[in-house]
C-alpha cells in the first residue's frame, strides 16, 4: 500500500474557489461595484432636479439599489444542484454561516459609500439599513422556497412599500414600510435587524431550499 | 393518449398552461397587491390619504397602481418564459414538430389572460371604492382603463420576450426593475423633455378630474402599446422579421405621440369635460353648487357652505356660494367655494369633514402669496391682518396666530363697530390679493 496524493481539488483555496465560481461570486461582486457605481450617480442626479427637496430626492436609490444588491447576493445562495451540493461533506452551517454574513456586510459597506452627505436623510444610513433587511428577506426565503425563486418577495415587497408608503411619514408606516423611512433611529431598523437576523439564522441552520424549477 | 392530446385542442392546451405557467397566481398576485396598494392609500393607513368618488379619479388611480403591477407581471412573465432555458430543454423542443412561435403563443396567451384579470380585479376594487359615492358616470374613463390595462399587458410581453431571449436566473428581477424605473424616469420628466412621458408603458396618460382623455391621444397610445406587445410577443416566437412591422407601428405612433401639439393649459392628452364640470344646486336659497362630478357631496357640505355664507355677507356682496376650480374666478355675486376634488369616502356615501371646505373656501379668500424686501421689512404685521381676516370669517382664531393680543384687540374692535369692519374688510380683500404691504401693515393697527 502506498499513500495515495490527495485529489488537485481538496488542496489549499482550491475548494474554496471552486465554491465561488460555482455560485458566481465573481460576476455578483463585478455587478455589485457596477450598482455602486450606478447608485452613486442616480443620488447626484435625484439631488439636483428642481423638483424635489435635495436629499429628500433619493428614496428611489434608497430602495432600488440595496433591492438590487439583495437580488444579486441571492444569486450566490445555491450552486448548479442543492442535492448534489447536500451530499458534500464540506458543506457546514459554519460555511452557510460565513458566506450569508460576508453576503450580508459587503453589499452594505459598498452602498454606505454611495450617499454619504447628509446620511440620514435617505442617505447612507437608510442604504446600510435596507441592504441589511432586504437580504434577510432573501436569505429567509432562500431557505423556504427555490433558491432561485429567492428574490421574488423581496422584490414584491419594495415595489409594493415604495408605492403604498405615506409621503407624510406615520408611526405605523415606519413597520410596515421600513425600507422607505429616511434612516433615523426609529422602528424601521428594528424591522430591518429582526429580518437579517431570522435570515442568518434560517440560512445557516437549514441552507439552501432545494431547487426545484 | 392520443387520442386525449388531439381532444384537448388550443382551449385544453390553454387550460393546461394556465396552470403550469403560473398564470394564476400571477393574476391573483395582481389583484391582491393592486387592492393593497388602493385601501393603503386611504386612511387609517394613510392619514392624508385622497379620494374622489369618481371615474376619473378611479381611473387615476388604476394608473398609479399599475407602476407597480406592470413591472411584477413583466418579472412573471420572464420568469414563466424563462423555463425552457432552466431546464436546457432548447435542444429537444426543437425536434418537435410545431413552430416555436405557436408554442409560445400559448404560453403567453395563458399569462396575458392572467395579467388581464389581475388588472381588472384591481379595477374592480376601485369601481366598489368610488360605486357609493358616484354622481357622474360620462367621460371617456373606459379608454383610461382600457389603456391601464394595456400598459400592464405591453410590459408582461416585454418581460416574456427579455425571459426568453436572455439566459439568466437575475433575468426576471432585472427586467422587472428596469421596467419600474425606466416608467418612473419618463414620468418624472419636466420641460420640453416631458413630451417623451406618454412613451412610459404604464401610467402614461394620468386622468384628472374635471378633464377627459384626448381621443386622438389615447388612440395613439393604444396602438404604441399594442405594437410594443406585438414585437414583444413576435421576438419572444423567434419570429424576428415578421416583429419589424409592429416594430415600426411602434416607433410611427411613439413619434406621434411625442409631437403632439400642446393645446390650452391641460397636459397633452387632456381636454376639459364640461359635462363634469356643469353646476349642480340646491333648489333652495342661499343656494350651494358643486360640479356635477361632485354632486354626491352636495348634501355635506350645504350647512357649512350656508354658515360661511351668511359670515361673508356681512362683507362682501354675495348671495350663492358655488365650487370653482382653483385659479378660476367665481362669477359675480357668487363665493367661490375651495374644490371638492379628493374629500369623498372610499366604500361610503358623502365626506367625512365638511367644515375643512369652510376653512379651505376662507383660506383662498384671505391667500397671501407675496415675497420681496418690503414683505421681509414688514415683519409680522402682515400676516396679523390674514388671522383678523379669518377670525372675522369664521368666527375662529388660528392657533398659529403670530401675535394673538394684538390680534384679539383688534377683532373685539371691529366686531363692536360692524361698519368698521366691513371697511377694514373691503380694503384687506384687495390687498392681500395685490400684495399691497403697505395697507395690510396698515391695517394691522388697533
Amino acid at each position: 500500500m502506498t499513500r495515495t496524493t490527495p485529489a488537485p481539488d481538496s488542496r489549499g483555496g482550491r475548494g474554496l474557489w471552486l465554491y465561488l465560481r460555482a455560485r458566481h461570486v465573481g460576476w455578483v461582486a463585478m455587478a455589485l461595484l457596477l450598482l455602486t457605481a450606478a447608485s452613486w450617480w442616480a443620488t447626484g442626479w435625484l439631488s439636483t432636479r428642481t423638483y424635489f427637496g435635495g436629499a429628500w430626492a433619493r428614496p428611489p436609490v434608497v430602495g432600488l439599489s440595496p433591492l438590487l444588491a439583495a437580488v444579486l447576493v441571492s444569486a450566490t445562495l445555491v450552486g448548479a444542484d442543492t442535492d448534489l451540493d447536500r451530499t458534500a461533506p464540506r458543506i457546514t452551517a459554519q460555511w452557510r454561516a460565513v458566506h450569508a454574513t460576508t453576503a450580508a456586510l459587503i453589499p452594505t459597506v459598498l452602498l454606505a459609500l454611495v450617499a454619504t452627505d447628509t446620511p440620514q436623510t435617505f442617505g447612507s444610513y437608510a442604504l446600510m439599513r435596507n441592504s441589511l433587511g432586504l437580504t434577510g428577506i432573501v436569505l429567509l426565503t432562500a431557505t423556504i422556497i427555490p433558491t432561485v425563486l429567492a428574490w421574488a418577495p423581496a422584490l414584491t415587497y419594495v415595489l409594493v412599500a415604495y408605492l403604498a408608503a405615506p409621503r407624510t411619514p406615520t408611526a405605523a408606516a415606519q413597520w410596515w414600510a421600513w425600507p422607505i423611512q429616511p434612516g433615523g433611529p426609529d422602528p424601521s431598523w428594528i424591522v430591518a435587524t429582526s429580518l437579517l437576523a431570522a435570515g442568518l439564522a434560517a440560512y445557516t441552520r437549514y441552507g439552501p431550499a432545494r431547487t426545484t424549477s | 393518449m392520443t387520442a386525449r392530446a388531439g381532444e384537448a385542442g388550443t382551449g385544453g392546451v390553454l387550460r393546461i398552461e394556465l396552470r403550469r405557467s403560473g398564470a394564476y397566481l400571477l393574476g391573483g398576485l395582481l389583484a391582491v397587491l393592486g387592492a393593497v396598494l388602493v385601501v393603503t392609500s386611504q386612511a387609517p393607513l394613510d392619514p392624508y390619504g385622497l379620494w374622489s368618488s369618481s371615474w376619473a379619479a378611479a381611473m387615476r388611480v388604476l394608473s398609479e397602481t399599475s407602476i407597480v403591477l406592470g413591472p411584477l407581471a413583466a418579472a412573471g412573465a420572464a420568469w414563466t418564459a424563462g423555463r425552457e432555458g432552466r431546464r436546457h430543454l432548447g435542444e429537444l423542443l426543437a425536434t418537435t414538430p410545431r413552430p416555436v412561435l405557436a408554442r409560445q403563443q400559448t404560453t403567453w396567451a395563458a399569462i396575458a389572460l392572467g395579467v388581464v384579470a389581475g388588472t381588472l380585479g384591481v379595477a374592480g376594487v376601485l369601481v366598489a371604492g368610488i360605486a357609493p359615492g358616484l354622481s357622474y358616470s360620462g367621460g371617456r374613463w373606459p379608454l383610461a382603463l382600457l389603456l391601464a390595462v394595456l400598459g400592464v399587458l405591453a410590459c408582461s410581453a416585454v418581460g416574456f420576450a427579455a425571459g426568453r431571449l436572455i439566459r439568466g436566473r437575475l433575468v426576471a428581477p432585472g427586467v422587472g426593475v428596469l421596467l419600474y424605473v425606466l416608467n418612473g424616469y419618463l414620468g418624472y420628466l419636466t420641460g420640453p423633455s416631458a413630451r417623451l412621458s406618454p412613451l412610459a408603458l404604464v401610467s402614461q396618460l394620468p386622468s384628472q378630474e374635471g378633464y377627459e382623455l384626448d381621443g386622438w391621444s389615447a388612440a395613439g397610445a393604444a396602438i404604441w402599446l399594442l405594437a410594443v406587445t406585438a414585437t414583444a410577443v413576435l421576438l419572444a416566437g423567434s419570429r424576428r422579421l415578421a416583429a419589424l412591422v409592429p416594430a415600426l407601428l411602434a416607433a410611427v405612433s411613439a413619434a406621434a405621440l411625442v409631437t403632439t401639439p400642446a393645446t390650452g393649459d391641460s397636459p397633452l392628452w387632456l381636454q376639459p369635460d364640461e359635462q363634469a364640470l356643469e353646476q349642480v344646486c340646491t333648489d333652495d336659497a342661499p343656494q350651494v353648487c358643486v360640479q356635477r362630478v361632485h354632486a354626491g357631496l352636495l348634501q355635506d357640505v350645504t350647512p357649512p357652505a350656508r354658515e360661511l355664507l351668511a359670515r361673508v355677507q356681512d362683507f362682501l356682496p354675495v348671495d350663492r356660494i358655488a365650487e370653482v376650480p382653483y385659479g378660476q374666478q367665481a362669477p359675480p355675486g357668487t363665493l367661490a367655494m375651495a374644490d371638492l376634488q379628493g374629500r369623498s369616502r372610499f366604500l361610503r356615501p358623502g365626506m367625512d369633514h365638511p367644515g375643512q371646505v369652510v376653512d379651505d373656501t376662507v383660506s383662498r379668500l384671505t391667500s397671501y402669496m407675496c415675497e420681496g424686501p418690503e414683505l421681509d421689512a414688514a415683519g409680522q404685521q402682515p400676516y396679523l391682518t390674514l388671522d383678523v381676516a379669518h377670525a372675522l370669517l369664521t368666527g375662529e382664531l388660528l392657533l398659529s396666530s403670530a401675535d394673538p393680543t394684538a390680534v384679539e384687540a383688534l377683532i373685539t374692535r371691529l366686531e363692536e363697530d360692524p361698519a368698521a369692519a366691513r371697511a377694514w374688510m373691503a380694503r384687506f380683500l384687495p390687498a392681500a390679493a395685490d400684495c399691497d404691504v403697505a395697507t395690510l401693515v396698515d391695517l394691522a393697527r388697533p
